[in-house]
């Protein structure tokens, strides 16, 4: 589903932040990325979510080659992938509602189609009353319920979430890993980048893979489920 | 009345969802783009208008000479003006082509000559030239040339106008003031692309978050130029629609001010009513000016992205 071979990646003329990256994500996996802050986490994560080509090496998202794909390939690839971003980045002047509906309208496909799926979806991820509100309105954890329902809204094959505890209290922390967990049941591939170590620990099969200075490194295998939480618990 | 607020209501909220875009507008330069594309499109209006005006006057006043033809009958000491007179006419009328000749009286002659000699009776000593008002059978062209050339054989002194010059130089100066206005409308338009052009970087720059957003989420650079160019065409629609209003009043205006001294002098000139309905074409050349200029714009900006 992805694979990073030797892949380095600048910003600009700046130095390599990314440096001899090599992995495969398999489809249906749990991952996780760990690494502390500067790592090169997010910007690993910018690379797969097609933000950002690499300088160097050879990178292939869903078996198309990253490095030869013309710009008006690049959306349908994208929207094969679900991103949580770490700063939420919701459109402030529009509802949870509208914001979860943007990866759908995008398609234009008509509103009365999807509609009543997305209502569910909040209320699923238990914002059913939080609907028509701005995100300047929404507390920390209401706002990256939003993000991570507008992320799964169109069943991406991928799930990217970047930080996604790293704005909420520990317990919502736990019912948002619940979710992913769910999603990855149901046959996402789920990266979830976090400096949060007690969140991978939680997990006996999930894949982990560390960062450090730009180098990747694979701490444990993929091919696993999260321990000591009740899939079927979610919320 | 509560059915009418009703439909009113609807009509809103329909009008509304048109112009709702997932882009929110550059709020602080909404005002000053709309009274500077109105600005443009009042003076688009105007030379519409003027442009308009002068073809539909240089028409009537050509119109109003073709057909006609001025023979004028010179004194001379050696010949009476009366046998003169009847000579010409006589040639005139025997020619073919010609509906009718007359001798125009010398009081609609001194009539003509009132705005430079005055209202005075001239002294019967002075010899005035006389005029022939000729009419042409509609849709004939005779030869005018062959014509002069016979009666200045049979009647010294005579010289036969057919109001080409007058005509041609008409025509001339319709042509440069349609000129004037056309490259007037050009330059109008091309400040006005510029102006969006401006805007649009302006508004997309606003807006780079959340143009990033879409692009993340796999929206395609045509549903994002989409966004743009419906801002656009609304704005282009309503500043073009203030504009050309407000020039359509100021051309009522002028032409109830021409109504009154201007007749004397240009007669004929004045705003039709068949001009008012040209000038819906502004805001709706505007609002397609905008739309493309924007759609090309964000385009261009966008196709510099990853």
């Amino acid at each position: 589903m992805v694979r990073f071979e030797n892949v380095g990646m600048r910003y600009g003329m700046g130095p390599e932040v990314l440096r001899d990256v090599s992995f495969e994500l398999k489809p249906g996996s749990l991952n996780f990325l760990t690494g502390p802050s500067g790592a090169g986490k997010s910007s690993l994560l910018r690379l797969m979510y097609l933000a950002h080509r690499p300088s160097r090496g050879h990178m292939t998202m869903f078996g198309e080659d990253v490095d030869v794909l013309s710009r008006k390939d690049m959306p349908p690839l994208r929207r094969r992938i679900g991103v949580v971003f770490q700063e939420f980045r919701l459109l402030d002047h529009l509802s949870a509602l509208e914001n979860v509906c943007l990866p759908l309208k995008i398609t234009g496909a008509p509103e009365e189609q999807y509609l009543s799926d997305v209502r569910e979806l909040l209320t699923w991820v238990g914002l059913g009353d939080r609907m028509n509100a701005t995100p300047p309105t929404l507390s920390g954890g209401e706002k990256q319920r939003v993000a991570i329902a507008r992320a799964v809204v169109a069943q991406p094959d991928l799930l990217l979430a970047d930080e996604p505890t790293g704005n909420v209290d520990p317990e919502m922390g736990i019912k948002l890993l619940r979710l992913f967990m769910e999603l990855n049941r149901i046959g996402t591939t789920i990266m979830i980048a976090t400096h949060d170590i007690s969140l991978v620990e939680r997990t006996t099969e999930a894949a982990h893979y560390h960062i450090e200075r730009g180098q990747l490194s694979i701490r444990r295998q993929a091919g696993g489920t999260l321990a000591g939480l009740d899939a079927g618990e979610i919320l | 009345m509560t059915d009418w607020r009703t439909w009113v209501a609807a009509a809103a909220q329909r009008l509304a969802a048109l112009q709702a875009t997932i882009i929110p507008p550059a709020g602080g330069s909404r005002w000053p783009l709309h009274l500077v594309i109105a600005v443009m499109c009042f003076l688009a209006s105007v030379a519409l208008g003027i442009t308009l005006t002068v073809s539909n006057v240089a028409e009537a006043w050509s119109a109003d000479l073709a057909g006609v033809i001025t023979v004028q009958v010179k004194p001379r000491p050696d010949a009476e003006m009366d046998d003169q007179m009847a000579r010409a006419l006589a040639i005139i009328r025997a020619s073919p082509g010609i509906a009718s000749a007359d001798r125009l009286p010398p009081a609609t002659a001194a009539e003509l000559l009132e705005p430079w000699l005055g209202s005075v009776a001239l002294p019967d000593d002075i010899a005035v030239p006389q005029l022939i008002d000729v009419r042409l059978v509609p849709g004939a062209s005779p030869d005018l040339e062959a014509l002069a050339l016979i009666l200045s054989d049979a009647v010294p002194g005579v010289e036969v106008d057919d109001h080409f010059r007058w005509k041609s130089r008409l025509a001339a100066f319709a042509s440069s003031l349609q000129a004037l206005a056309l490259a007037a409308l050009l330059l109008i338009m091309a400040a006005t692309v510029a102006i969006v052009v401006f805007a649009t970087r302006a508004a997309m720059e606003a807006n780079r978050q959340v143009i990033e957003v879409l692009h993340l989420i796999g929206a395609r650079d045509n549903f994002i130029a989409g966004e743009f160019q419906t801002q656009f065409l609304w704005v282009g629609l309503r500043a073009g629609a203030i504009g050309a209003g407000a020039a359509a009043a100021v051309l009522l205006f002028l032409t109830a001010l021409a109504g009154g001294q201007g007749e004397f002098f240009l007669p004929g000139l004045g705003v039709t009513w068949e001009t008012y309905p040209a000038l819906l074409f502004v805001p709706l050349l505007a609002a397609a000016v905008s739309l493309a200029t924007a759609r090309m714009t964000a385009l261009s900006v966008l196709g510099q992205r990853l």
